[in-house]
């Protein structure tokens, strides 16, 4: 069963300096109690995904393909009729909590807001439903928290609020751009922990976008990795991290600290992402690929099953070791 | 070095209650409660707004205390201004009397009532409109934000002051004219200051997170919005007051304004300053106390505010 289909999604923005394709043919699905991971450095395209399954996009923005929420297609639905469903069926967690709360407004009237305009509530019970949500997130004394305005609330708090809030109508879907990014590490920990127990309790399909493959390794089943608005990796966690088949996998994933290795070096990903406005012909990441060869200038690579459940863009089949990596890439 | 792998063990409960830097009180501090204190905290503005209030009840109930109503006239003092009619207790012209040996200080008091009404009126329309048409195109922007900031730039570019008179001219000299001419161009500058602080405010993250929430074009113009203006359109308006005030003086005193038997600050000064020479100086300064009184109230408050609601500190 699948909660969430993307099927050929490509997002474009027309711009002065002309059009900057962001997301390219991107499918993916996911089902209840999943995870989906987004990986993938600023500017390649994850955050604007979601925001075009969304329909958040800005107003430059077009989009092709399809989203289908629960077997109901979402794109070039009506503003009134996607209104309803965001914040109902399909919820979203922003990166930073700090700016995600309205100073101006307490806790509980920006909480009961959602649930009197999705669910028409009454204020009376709406509030009730609001604190046993923030029980549910684990913040003692919800009651108070209700009463608070942001600017009274720790970053991990309010969070932890933005999380109730998202949870509020018992979405099928949730998406998280980048949820831990803007927390300490042991809150990114304990967030961690309550998405885990969340999707469980509630069996919401998760997709969690983020850069940081700790966060990845901890929660996800399903993992993709994106490029330059293009999938280049997509499969299941564990193969992705223990047998990464494209290069750019195996660069994030050893330009990752790792605390057990005790390596006192790292070797990162030479070179710089490329402009999206002006992409190479052929494969968007071979001007920074240790392993590129002839074909990969002029050809793009398209993603195609390797094995029966994972899917790379790479004409390269070769072992990959670090030292390759550490290799100065030849001038062209 | 050999860094060692830390376990980190979430804890279901992020904060320690009992801690003390963990401030307990049963409700919390919104910004406007944080803005209040510390408005209430400076001086001269708790003094300003004092003043206010008093200038205010002067001009509402003054009419109780007055021994003579502003109609009357005082036949005895007629013809002998100079030396009857100075302010005296016992006679119960306590500002003395006007020109026509009508009662100052009653005189004055309907001068108030219609100088603040002025101001308020003219403030008011302009945080309304203004507020509603700034945030509206701010928020759509494009063609409708060109559209909509074109227009007031049309109407801006209009010499206001000649319009007003024309105005006044044309369909004759009447308090409601006046109240529709400075309604018509109050609201331009606050809306085009509340246009710009929109377009940064519809960037920020909690709007969008209204949007992913599922609230419409309006619901976050309202709540999410306007809520975060009205620091800046409330320090805009006290400014705005004493601004009307001084625009409804400058028309009264050039006879255009408010006519007999009505009055206001500005036709008051205008008659006092017109008989200094016969020596009645009381019925040019009676009235410019409380013109200047009020006009710096004002503008205190409105300092006051700006500091109390401190657009940076957001």
């Amino acid at each position: 069963m699948t909660m969430l289909e993307v099927t050929d999604l490509s997002v474009s923005f027309k711009t002065p300096d002309g059009t900057v394709r962001a997301v390219n043919k991107m499918n993916f699905s996911i089902g209840p109690g999943q995870t989906l991971a987004i990986v993938g450095e600023s500017g390649s395209g994850k955050s604007q995904t979601v925001m075009a399954a969304m329909g958040l996009l800005a107003g430059n923005g077009e989009v092709e393909g399809s989203v289908k929420l629960d077997g109901q297609e979402l794109i070039g639905m009506k503003a009134g009729d996607l209104n309803k469903i965001r914040g109902r069926d399909m919820a979203m967690i922003f990166q930073d909590p700090m700016t995600s709360l309205n100073p101006y407004l307490s806790v509980a009237d920006q909480m009961t807001e959602v649930l009197m305009f999705h669910k028409r509530m009454r204020r009376s019970e709406a509030m009730d439903k609001s604190e046993e949500m923030l029980r549910t997130v684990h913040l003692p004394d919800p009651g108070r928290i209700l009463r608070r305005y942001p600017h009274e609330l720790s970053g991990g708090q309010r969070q932890r609020v933005m999380i109730a809030m998202a949870l509020l109508c018992d979405p099928k879907v949730l998406i998280a751009d980048e949820p831990t990014t803007a927390l300490d590490v042991t809150v990114q920990a304990q967030m961690l922990k309550l998405f885990e127990e969340l999707t469980d309790k509630f069996n919401t399909a998760l997709v969690i976008i983020t850069h940081d493959l700790g966060v990845v390794a901890g929660l996800a089943d399903e993992m993709m990795v994106m490029y330059a608005g293009r999938v280049v990796e997509q499969g299941p966690v564990e193969g992705l991290f223990y047998d990464p088949r494209h290069p750019y996998t195996f660069g994030l994933l050893h330009s990752t600290p790792h605390l057990k290795e005790g390596k006192d070096r790292l070797a990162p990903i030479k070179g710089l992402p490329p402009n999206l406005t002006n992409l190479p012909p052929g494969c968007a990441f071979s001007p920074r690929c240790p392993f590129r060869f002839d074909r990969c200038v002029k050809e793009r690579p398209q993603l195609i099953v390797r094995e029966h459940d994972r899917l790379s863009a790479c004409f390269y089949e070769g072992e990959m070791t670090e030292a390759d990596m550490e290799k100065e890439l030849a001038v062209k | 070095m050999v860094l060692r792998p830390v376990r980190v063990e979430a804890s279901a409960d992020p904060i320690d209650v009992d801690d003390a830097n963990y401030e307990v009180s049963a409700k919390g501090r919104s910004l406007w409660a944080d803005a209040a204190g510390r408005f209430f905290r400076h001086a001269p503005s708790v003094v300003s707004l004092v003043v206010l209030i008093l200038v205010a009840l002067f001009a509402f109930t003054g009419h109780f205390f007055a021994a003579w109503s502003n109609e009357e006239i005082d036949w005895s003092v007629l013809g002998n201004v100079r030396i009857a009619g100075v302010p005296s207790l016992e006679s119960g012209h306590y500002f003395g009397t006007d020109d026509l040996g009508r009662d100052l200080f009653s005189r004055v008091v309907q001068g108030s009532q219609i100088s603040l009404m002025v101001g308020f009126v003219g403030a008011g329309i302009a945080v309304v409109v203004g507020t509603f048409y700034g945030a509206v195109a701010g928020y759509f922007g494009g063609r409708i934000d060109s559209t909509m900031m074109r227009i007031v730039d049309i109407l801006l570019s209009i010499p206001y002051m000649f319009v007003l008179i024309l105005l006044l001219v044309v369909f004759g000299r009447s308090i409601t004219m006046l109240y529709v001419g400075i309604g018509l161009l109050s609201w331009l500058d606050m809306s085009r200051i509340v246009r710009g602080q929109t377009l940064s405010l519809k960037e920020k993250e909690f709007v969008e997170a209204a949007r992913a929430g599922g609230a419409g074009h309006f619901t976050i113009i309202f709540r999410h919005i306007v809520p975060n203006l009205m620091g800046i359109v409330v320090v805009y308006a006290t400014l705005l007051v004493p601004q009307m005030i001084l625009t409804e003086s400058f028309i009264s005193f050039l006879g255009l304004g408010v006519q007999e038997p009505l009055t206001s600050w500005g036709a008051l000064i205008s008659q006092g300053a017109g008989t200094v020479m016969y020596g009645t100086l009381w019925q040019l300064l009676f009235p410019l106390f409380f013109f200047v009184v009020t006009l710096f109230s004002f503008y205190f408050i409105g300092d006051g505010l700006r500091d109390a609601l401190d657009p940076r500190d957001r």
